[in-house]
């Protein structure tokens, strides 16, 4: 679709056209341009919600410099597979309050769309997530990182996610007297 | 009170109690995003992303019980994600119900946390005094060992220590009357005895107004009822 040129026209004629538009436009970091349904957008992500509601969506392309076109192209299409797909109704209702409301397991769609991902790319997505105020794709994502972390101990999780461990000698003693019960024997 | 009644009453708070005990340490870090020492490994492709700790806190709340302690130790950010999560004890996944036993071949100050998520058993040491040697009521988080000792079992009006010469609590003496009924003669228990013959249940409420939990005992004779909380019994009511 091509991008109306808003700059330049008057104000009340961009807003028509841009009232008139059943999708928002959105720019990565990088320049890259993106075309997601304005409906899913505002479903979804409270951010993106408040800009529509707003009327600060840019028709040129609305900036999001804390995204990279990798994360955002992954947004994308989280927005438009689930639009596609038959939204439950308990679904739009957790996407309401923010980290209260009980965890609901992922769908298959959303184990396949997150399965796909490298490291990187999924702790790209979460922040995106984060930052976009996207609650079931935030949900999704860290359940994804979280299954990465069961049933291993402590060093099998340094290794998984590449982390130091920075404790001095004294305080990881400290920490091993307190939770000798729950390390496997590492 | 029967095993059986502790334990279902220890994993029906277990959740709770986890959540709103104190921290097993000092927070090591304060909140906020804490990514600088990792950014330059990043860039070099050595070391993921390190994720800001709201983020974090948001995974390590999917996690089950002994998944959340191990991660919360693997460094002293992820150690802060976890400390800020138990302080809040804003977990959005039902924990899998664990089977919290003692068993005899094991020692008196151990209990096992049998784990239905990983089939597995976790042992934990509880603490003193041994849980099978006493008639005395404590609610103890097992994960933490922290322990609260509940008002004496001789304060509830029917029991009246024995004392041996040295002044130290030998036996009790049980009377067992209601109102002013008597029921049947008072019976002489040991230490670990009596517990078998007063108890009937324990239920534990927690009360936020004063973080405290009061704990509502159902006792013989004839099943009366007693508020205990901080270092006040009442007895309320009697329940048939």
């Amino acid at each position: 679709m091509e991008v109306d040129k808003g700059k330049g026209e008057a104000e009340e004629t961009r807003k028509v056209a841009e009232a008139d538009r059943d999708t928002v436009t959105l720019k990565s970091s990088d320049g890259k341009l993106f075309e997601v349904s304005k409906e899913a957008a505002a479903r979804l992500s409270t951010v993106l919600a408040g800009m529509i509601a707003g009327g600060s969506i840019d028709d040129n392309g609305t900036d999001l410099k804390q995204i990279g076109s990798e994360a955002l192209e992954n947004v994308v299409d989280y927005c438009n597979k689930h639009a596609n797909s038959i939204p439950s109704a308990a679904l739009i209702s957790s996407s309401i309050s923010f980290n209260t409301a009980p965890f609901k397991e992922p769908e298959e769609w959303e184990r396949k769309f997150v399965d796909r991902l490298s490291h990187d790319a999924l702790f790209d997505l979460v922040e995106a997530a984060n930052f976009l105020g996207m609650e079931r794709l935030l949900d999704v994502t860290c359940h994804k990182i979280s299954e990465m972390m069961k049933g291993k101990s402590p060093d099998q999780i340094r290794e998984v996610f590449n982390i130091k461990n920075d404790y001095t000698k004294e305080e990881l003693e400290e920490i091993r007297q307190e939770l000798a019960w729950a390390f496997y024997d590492d | 009170m029967s095993l059986r009644c502790l334990c279902r009453l220890v994993l029906r708070a277990l959740p709770k109690i986890f959540a709103l005990t104190l921290s097993f340490r000092k927070a090591l870090q304060t909140g906020g995003h804490v990514h600088s020492p990792v950014i330059e490994a990043a860039v070099l492709g050595t070391e993921l992303p390190e994720l800001p700790v709201d983020i974090l806190v948001n995974i390590l709340a999917l996690l089950e019980i002994p998944d959340l302690v191990r991660a919360g130790s693997v460094c002293s950010s992820w150690n802060a994600a976890y400390t800020s999560l138990r302080s809040l004890g804003m977990y959005r996944r039902p924990q899998t119900p664990c089977l919290l036993y003692t068993s005899e071949s094991d020692g008196d100050n151990v209990a096992c946390l049998y784990s239905l998520a990983e089939k597995r058993v976790y042992k934990l040491t509880l603490p003193e005094p041994p849980i099978r040697s006493r008639s005395e009521l404590h609610i103890t988080n097992p994960i933490t060992g922290e322990q609260i000792a509940l008002p004496s079992v001789t304060t509830i009006e029917q029991v009246k220590p024995i004392f041996d010469d040295a002044g130290a609590i030998q036996k009790y003496e049980f009377s067992q009357y209601f109102g002013n009924e008597v029921i049947n003669d008072p019976s002489i228990h040991s230490l670990d005895k009596l517990r078998d013959h007063l108890y009937v249940k324990a239920s534990v409420f927690s009360d936020p107004s004063t973080k405290s939990y009061i704990v509502v005992l159902i006792h013989n004779p004839i099943c009366q009822l007693s508020f205990r909380a901080g270092l006040m019994v009442r007895r309320l009511a009697s329940v048939s």
